[in-house]
Parts: C-alpha cells; structure tokens; sequence
C-alpha cells in the first residue's frame, strides 16, 4: 500500500514511470470489468485506455482515504455504464456482438473451444439481459472479487443496497435461465459443430 | 424459516455470508422443499457459470498503448514564461527599428519628390509613426510593471528598459533627425 502511494506520488510529479506501474497492477481488474460490462474485446480496450487516460488526469484529486484499485474501478464502472446507455440511445444492443468477440483461449482443441465460446455466448447473454446497474455488482462480484463493503464504498452506496441488487440479479437471471438450460448443452455444441463444419 | 425468508437468503448464502443459524435452518427448509431446492438449483447454476468464466488477460502493450496517449500536461515553467518575454522584446525591437526604417525612407523618397501631397501623407506617416512609438513605450512600461509583479520579472523588467531603451532611441535617431536635416 505504502509502494502504491510513493507510486500516485510520484505520478504525480509527472514521472510516467510510475504511473506505467500503477496502469501494469490495475489494467487486468479494469479490463476485465470492461469486457465484462461492454462484451467485446475492441470495446474492452478503449474501455481500459479512456479508464487511465481519466485516472491520470484526475490523480490530484485522489483522495487517500479510498482504497486505489476502488477508486480506479469506480473510474472505470462510470465509464462503462455510459458506454451502455449510450448503446441503448443508439439501439445497439449485446445481440450485435459479434462471435469473435467470445473469450476463447486460441490454444484449446476445437470441441473446448466451442464448448467454451458455447459458455461464453450463454454468460454473455445472460449478462446482456441485465440492466446496467444490476449487470455491474455482479462483475464486481464475480470477476473483480469484492466485497459488499468495496462495493458499497466504490459505488457511494449502502451494503444493503449491494445486497439487495445482487440478489435482484440472480433472482432475474434465474428466471431466465430456466428455458435455456431446457436445452442440453450438448444438443447446443453440436448444433456449433455442424455450423462449424459447414463453414 | 418459509419460502420468502429462505429466497431472501439464497444470494448471502451464494456469497458465503449467511451468519450459521440461518444457514441451518435454510439447509432443513430446502431438504423438505421440491420448490424451493429448484430454485436454489438454478441459482448455483448460476454461481458456477459464472464463477467458472475465466479471468482475462488484456493485451500485451496495454500499458504502452495507454502512456503513449497520456503526455505532459503543459505546465507554466520559468522558462516558458521567459521564452513569451523573449519572443515579445523581439517583436518590440522589430517594430521599433525596422519599421521606422521603413518609413524613414519612405519619407527621404518623398522629400525628394518635392510635392507637396506626398509630404503631407509623410507627415501623417510621421504621425502614425510617434503613435506607435508611444504604444510601444507603454508595452515597455507594462513589461516593467510586470518586473515588479510576475516571478520572472528579473527577465521582463529587463527587456522592458531595454525596449524603452529602444524607443528612446528610435525617436532620437530616426524619427527626429530626419526632420531636422530636411527642415
């Protein structure tokens, strides 16, 4: 903690080293909170820069109290948040995601890699059906691994409000999770495999 | 515990914050609940879909991508400020001396001519000329006053004199001489 305050300090006299070292421990968090909340790569990255480019030009008015990584996250989920509303303005929804967009690792045999990019789409949906605020505190919780009271302080609200939209998520998610897994995941990947083949 | 309390808890006891007692009681109520384990079900699918999603790993040149977007803000500097004086006693001197370079032989030209319009237009070049000259001698007096105020006034207040210098001379030299020789 006391590194990561000699590092804001010294980003802050303009030492862009330091400030690479705080964008190295923090761009995992931040862009997977992106990709998460946005749901392509593309959209991740610039996601990611715009986060920094902000974080830099705000350093000063950082206040110390605040955990570093809450306060970049916080960063982080304003701007992706208005990603979203902007993309619903424009009537752009999560369905316009293209495949490729999927996380698969390249290095998987072609079956995992359906079964995974299989995964992905149905997490991908999943989280698309959710509204923005809903859609955050579970990547916040899943991904970025906080805890109600980071959350609460990330996003100045209460805990029992944390809980209560957490809890509102999954009700939402269960609900439409239900005819999806009536069909079989197997059915699905061969369904993928056939349009694989004849691609 | 009933079905409400018992979905009311099922998003703690996903996150592992159920205090011990409800727990138990929660674990009695879905043994004898079909509806309620169903529901439970769907929720832990749920959790594992999620919780299994990998974490990702952002491209490699992130980071260099980032700071070559980021530069300097430009901060006002010592030298920055002496650069503007500079840059501003120069453009002083040029109007102090080449101008009325300029116009000094614009006018022997016109003298020359021995006609009485163009020497009246010299005049009223003259005129413009003196003008200037007081312009300029009250941007020397600015520059000096900016010695005493500004944090780089070491450095104003120096070319202030010298445009005033400058000035003085230009109305010595070349505005006044002119007329003496051609009076």
């Amino acid at each position: 903690m006391d590194g990561e305050r000699v590092l804001v300090e010294r980003a802050l006299s303009g030492d862009q080293d330091a400030f690479g070292a705080l964008v190295q421990a923090y761009q995992g968090a931040v862009y997977n909170l992106a990709y998460r909340m946005l749901g392509t790569a593309a959209e991740a990255e610039e996601a990611a820069q715009e986060t920094f480019i902000r974080v830099y030009r705000r350093l000063s008015t950082y206040d110390r109290q605040l955990k570093l990584s809450s306060w970049v996250l916080a960063i982080a989920s304003h701007y992706c948040v208005d990603r979203l509303r902007r993309r619903r303005l424009t009537w752009l929804s999560l369905d316009s995601v293209p495949d490729a967009a999927v996380a698969v690792e390249p290095s998987e045999a072609p079956e995992a890699g359906l079964l995974q990019r299989e995964k992905e789409r149905e997490l991908h949906d999943l989280l698309g059906l959710l509204p923005e605020a809903y859609r955050l505190v579970l990547v916040l919780r899943y991904w970025n691994d906080l805890s109600y009271e980071e959350m609460a302080q990330m996003l100045d609200t209460s805990e029992s409000a944390v809980k209560s939209r957490l809890h509102r998520a999954r009700e939402m998610l269960a609900a439409h999770l239900a005819p999806r897994r009536a069909r079989p995941t197997s059915e699905r990947l061969e369904r993928s495999l056939a349009g694989h083949a004849l691609s | 515990m009933h079905c409400p309390e018992v979905r009311e808890r099922l998003s703690l006891k996903l996150d592992g914050r159920l205090p011990e007692a409800d727990e138990r009681a929660l674990q009695v109520h879905l043994k004898d609940c079909p509806a309620c384990m169903e529901v439970w079900r769907r929720w832990r699918a749920i959790d594992e879909l999620f919780a299994a999603a990998p974490t990702l790993q952002p491209p490699e040149d992130l980071t260099a991508r980032i700071l070559a977007r980021i530069r300097p803000e430009p901060q006002p500097s010592a030298l920055g400020a002496t650069v503007l004086v500079l840059g501003f006693g120069l453009a002083l001197w040029v109007a102090a001396l080449v101008l009325p370079l300029l116009v000094t032989l614009c006018l022997a030209v016109m003298a020359g001519g021995q006609s009485p319009w163009l020497l009246a237009a010299g005049a009223s070049v003259g005129a413009s000329l003196l003008r200037l000259a007081a312009a300029v001698a009250e941007a020397g007096r600015l520059l000096l006053w900016g010695a005493v105020h500004s944090p780089s006034g070491l450095v104003a207040g120096a070319y202030g004199l010298v445009t005033i210098g400058a000035v003085v001379a230009w109305l010595r030299v070349v505005v006044f001489r002119p007329h003496q020789a051609w009076g």
